[in-house]
């Protein structure tokens, strides 16, 4: 038992970096301790459950002015959305599609929304990098 | 004054018996709210940010012999001002109620 709550504050750890840099570079190891502290009083569904419903509720509005994370989650989120589509648009279509066949099209739809986030995370950085100078054409 | 947030009272009035770290917080403000306000560590964290960005809060230093890997934290006077106001409003509203007869009367 406990290895699995030193797993469980690693892996919270690790999630920080989803949270404001400001947050994490003033608070991230007391939000840590207080995490590891809550993890042994009140158990590891709830605390667990009040973390992932940190991330939407704190995390993601805390990153709305992130380019760089802002970028690749819409990115990813648009990709999703259509490639979600088209895989409930072929179950349909194709009734007798085996199981192993139904997760490698979910797979594929996650792989491609993967990779757009990773190509608009590497333009973000390129253009952040750029001077808008550099982009001006007259 | 505008009201404040469920997280940010609690947390004030988690400070009203006294300085706290924020674990000491977290777990105060559970045993106020008889167990109704779940306040996870970012949003403890992220409401006391904001809390000493206006003020309301101030860091102290901790107790002797206390945890030095804890931050303590102390209810300034803003801050006291700002739970008052909001217990005020609270205690306008159970009036409203009360006059509306939206709850039973005491004792009946």
């Amino acid at each position: 038992m406990k290895g699995l709550l030193q797993f469980s504050t690693w892996m919270y750890r690790k999630l920080l970096f989803l949270y404001p840099q400001d947050l994490r570079r003033e608070f991230g190891s007391e939000i840590v301790l207080a995490f590891a502290a809550d993890l042994e009083e009140s158990g590891l569904l709830r605390v667990w459950r009040c973390a992932l419903r940190e991330l939407v509720t704190v995390a993601l509005p805390g990153q709305a002015s992130n380019p760089f994370f802002l970028s690749p989650a819409l990115a990813f989120l648009a990709t999703a959305l259509t490639e979600s589509a088209f895989v409930l648009v072929g179950i349909h279509q194709l009734p007798h599609l085996s199981p192993a066949e139904i997760v490698s099209m979910w797979l594929a739809a996650l792989s491609a929304s993967s990779l757009d986030a990773c190509v608009a995370l590497v333009v973000t950085c390129f253009y952040s990098r750029c001077s808008i100078n550099v982009l001006r054409l007259d | 004054m505008e009201p404040l947030a469920p997280a940010a009272f609690f947390i004030l009035f988690a400070l009203a018996s006294g300085d706290k770290h924020g674990y000491a917080i977290m777990q105060e403000a559970r045993k106020l709210s008889d167990n109704g306000v779940q306040i996870g560590p970012a949003t403890l964290y992220t409401t006391i940010q904001r809390l000493l960005e206006s003020d309301r809060i101030r860091e102290v230093p901790g107790p002797e012999g206390g945890d030095t890997r804890r931050r303590y934290y102390r209810l300034t006077s803003a801050g006291k001002a700002s739970l008052n106001s909001e217990i005020a409003r609270m205690e306008a509203l159970v009036k409203k109620s009360k006059g509306l007869r939206l709850r039973p009367a005491e004792g009946s």
